[in-house]
């Protein structure tokens, strides 16, 4: 049953990117990603990543893409319509290039597994729920790091600010 | 532990096919009679830039920030509330801490008037 | 749970700086009147009270917050340098802000947020928080880089972040292959998984999530052939900044570099440390040789540094204490060196033109010979000229790599330092031997705190060379406890 949903969602995750890529409206291409984020959600949730489920949802599915929305609808989408893309040799040796760095990062995978789990596991999940589980790793261990986002979320902030007000 | 996320999936289901079929029964059901104003995207009078490939107006780039930063806060705030009452004070000072930390750079965009379409 | 109040004794170093950053935002949004130099003033006090939390700490030698963090010698030598580091910039960079119309608080924000981040990386012992702080520091610099909104300062802001996100990325995967392969990011239980499983030492996953980390570290030191963003980079960043980032940057990198493949990687470190003898020795040709044909101070400055994240790699190639006793001593030379010879290059640029070309030299010599004299100095220790600090950090570097019979190295960093004299000397020889022309600019970008951060930086560049002793020992005491 899980490898069903598991195979389901991959193949909808991967139409979704090369729809993302291929539709010629922007704003099929936002909803093609939306797809791709959906489905990808589900993945995690399938490897009992509740709480990076909820993410994936609430950050990338809610938050970023209602500003990728935001910005299409802004733009005249006609024109952009009109616009047809040539495949040039550059994009040719870009898609070679692109499949060999895919290829380079499967292959440190392949074979090497050691069998090495940290704390999640899924006796300890059984125990404990995932988001519980993280929670209680989050806020004792990772305590400190935990608090230096913020400071890396400030630091953004500022950063931000800095470069883009018109007037500081 | 996926059988507790068949709800999930029935609501999701619930949802789509609310929209899908609202969709469907209005292009149905609806009389078309188009015109250039209902055409717009908004159909508000906001107008919209011609050239897709032109940079957008920056001040648009700083509000995507503030809000994708407090976006990223509140993902911290919900395993914390999920396990409030274990994490006891100790966990009620840290959030604290964290929270203090992005509430002076709250304070500081708005008193920057980074929140302000000016 | 695994915390005590007292390790928050650890961090209090951190928590100053990152307290007197909140503190110097809320000045600026709710201070009055335009002109506010109090920025400067609270920047330093809160990095002297970051300084002296730091020397309260530095008999510590334990981990804390669950084995997150470690306070030992090591990492209050690197928080001194990078203490050392941030306050000489902000000391140049209060004159230059006012001339270039840019005093905002926002930029001391940032810098002491930034030090903060670098402070952490120093003291990390879990890849995790490493990468945190990577990040808070990074963001801060890419932000700083751009922070006069020239073309070219906007040009380095965006290379700088689009190269460094990638780098990051590359980072990332690697702590992740790291993860996967021995079930933990802590670095000590890195180490103690490669001696308790066999054949973790030669798995593809555990060695690739290595060969990852040190692309991401060579991005940041700025080693070949991970160094294309350099020269543009600092040439377009503000003069402070760039100060900034070459010292500031490089010795939070080296230091968690050093402190990562010391600890967590001596299993495998035949195999990487003969990648990093080719990075080394790329490095510091590759830089001093472009150094040698750039007619632009600020870039050939830039070479410059490139050509020293070549000697320090050096000591991580070695990895002994020797060697990091070394290393954390040339970081810290390098610090006073770099940034003295950076606040000469701000006090002859002008608003709006840094006049950085070496013709703009011509006849400085003459012109404002105390200037030219500490140029001079900085130039001669930068090309390892004794008696200075560069000549001691080179000589230090080196006799621990013969330590370890990496003699070839050692050869070839000898043989580049003295190729790099030709470039250094060029300056001195354009100050000294070219006339002056006459429609040269008059007057010098100088002011109080400028001028006590140069001469602080020379003193220290000739006390360094001439009685080092001291500061060796101090530096063989940080990595006794490391």
């Amino acid at each position: 049953m899980v490898t069903t949903v598991f195979f389901i969602c991959a193949a909808l995750a991967i139409a979704g990117a090369l729809g993302v890529v291929s539709f010629r409206n922007p704003v099929h291409s936002a909803l093609a990603m939306l797809g791709t984020m959906v489905s990808i959600a589900v993945i995690y949730l399938l490897h009992n990543a509740e709480f990076i489920f909820a993410i994936q949802l609430m950050i990338y599915a809610g938050g970023v893409m209602m500003l990728v929305i935001f910005v299409i609808f802004l733009l005249d989408l006609r024109r952009e319509e009109e616009q047809r893309a040539k495949l040039k040799s550059g994009k040719v040796i870009a898609i070679g290039v692109g499949g060999l760095v895919f290829l380079s990062l499967l292959i440190p995978l392949a074979g090497s597994i050691t069998g090495k789990t940290g704390g999640m596991t899924e006796k300890a999940l059984e125990r404990i729920g995932s988001v519980e589980y993280l929670s209680n790793e989050l806020f004792t261990n990772y305590l400190l790091p935990f608090e230096l986002a913020s400071v890396l979320l400030l630091v953004g902030l500022v950063g931000a600010v800095a470069l883009a007000k018109k007037r500081l | 532990m996926l059988q507790n996320f068949v709800p999930v999936l029935i609501l999701f289901l619930f949802a789509a096919a609310f929209g899908l079929g609202v969709l469907l029964i209005s292009s149905l059901l609806g009389p078309k009679r188009p015109t250039a104003a209902k055409q717009a995207t908004y159909e508000c009078g906001m107008d919209v830039q011609p050239d897709a490939r032109r940079p957008l107006d920056v001040k648009y780039y700083l509000i995507a920030m503030a809000f994708l930063i407090f976006d990223v806060e509140v993902i911290f705030l919900y395993p914390w509330a999920v396990q409030f009452k274990s994490l006891g004070l100790f966990g009620f000072i840290e959030m604290l801490v964290f929270l203090f930390i992005l509430l002076v750079g709250y304070a500081y965009i708005w008193k920057k008037g980074v929140l302000e379409w000016e | 749970m695994d915390f005590q109040l007292a390790d928050l004794k650890l961090i209090a170093p951190h928590i100053a700086l990152l307290g007197t950053a909140l503190l110097v935002l809320m000045v600026e949004v709710f201070g009055h009147g335009r002109r506010r130099p109090e920025a400067t003033w609270i920047s330093l006090l809160g990095i002297g009270i970051a300084a002296a939390a730091t020397g309260m700490s530095c008999h510590e030698n334990r981990l804390g917050f669950s084995g997150m963090l470690a306070a030992d010698g090591y990492s209050a030598f690197c928080n001194m340098i990078i203490l050392i580091v941030g306050a000489l910039t902000i000391l140049v960079s209060s004159n230059y802000l006012k001339d270039e119309r840019h005093e905002h608080g926002e930029y001391h924000a940032l810098i002491l947020l930034s030090m903060t981040g670098m402070m952490f990386m120093a003291s990390a012992t879990h890849l995790l928080l490493m990468f945190l702080a990577l990040e808070t520091m990074s963001i801060a610099i890419y932000a700083l880089a751009g922070f006069f909104r020239t073309k070219e300062g906007v040009e380095s802001c965006f290379k700088y972040f689009l190269l460094g996100a990638f780098s990051s990325a590359f980072m990332l995967y690697g702590i992740a292959l790291i993860y996967g392969a021995t079930g933990t990011t802590q670095i000590h239980g890195i180490m103690e998984q490669f001696t308790q499983i066999k054949g973790l030492a030669s798995s593809p996953m555990a060695l690739s999530g290595i060969a990852l980390l040190i692309v991401g570290f060579a991005f940041k030191v700025a080693a070949f052939p991970f160094h294309g963003w350099t020269p543009d980079v600092y040439q377009g960043a503000p003069t402070s900044v760039t100060a900034f980032m070459a010292t500031g940057v490089k010795a939070a990198a080296f230091a968690a570099f050093f402190r990562i493949f010391f600890v967590a990687f001596p299993a495998t470190s035949p195999v990487w440390s003969q990648a990093l003898w080719l990075l080394a020795v790329a490095t510091m040709t590759m830089g001093n040789f472009a150094a040698l044909a750039q007619r632009d101070v600020k870039r050939m400055l830039a070479y410059s540094s490139i050509a020293h994240a070549g000697y320090l790699l050096v000591g991580v190639v070695t990895a002994t204490a020797a060697a990091g006793t070394g290393m954390l001593f040339y970081l810290l030379s390098y610090a006073f060196m770099n940034i003295g010879a950076f606040a000469c290059v701000i006090m002859l640029g002008r608003r709006g033109a840094d006049s950085t070309n070496l013709d703009d030299y011509a006849g400085v010599g003459f012109k404002y010979p105390l200037l030219a004299a500490a140029l001079t100095l900085f130039m001669f220790s930068m090309a390892g000229i004794p008696p200075t600090a560069g000549f001691i950090g080179k000589f230090l570097i080196f006799k621990a790599a013969i330590g370890k019979e990496f003699y070839w190295l050692a050869v070839i960093g000898v043989l580049n330092s003295a190729a790099s004299v030709y470039f250094y000397l060029r300056v001195i020889v354009y100050m000294y031997f070219r006339e002056r022309p006459e429609a040269a600019p008059e007057g010098l970008r100088s002011g109080p705190a400028i001028t006590v951060a140069t001469v602080v930086a020379a003193a220290a560049v000739l006390i360094l060379g001439l009685a080092p002793g001291f500061v060796v020992r101090m530096a063989e005491a940080a990595m006794s406890t490391f």
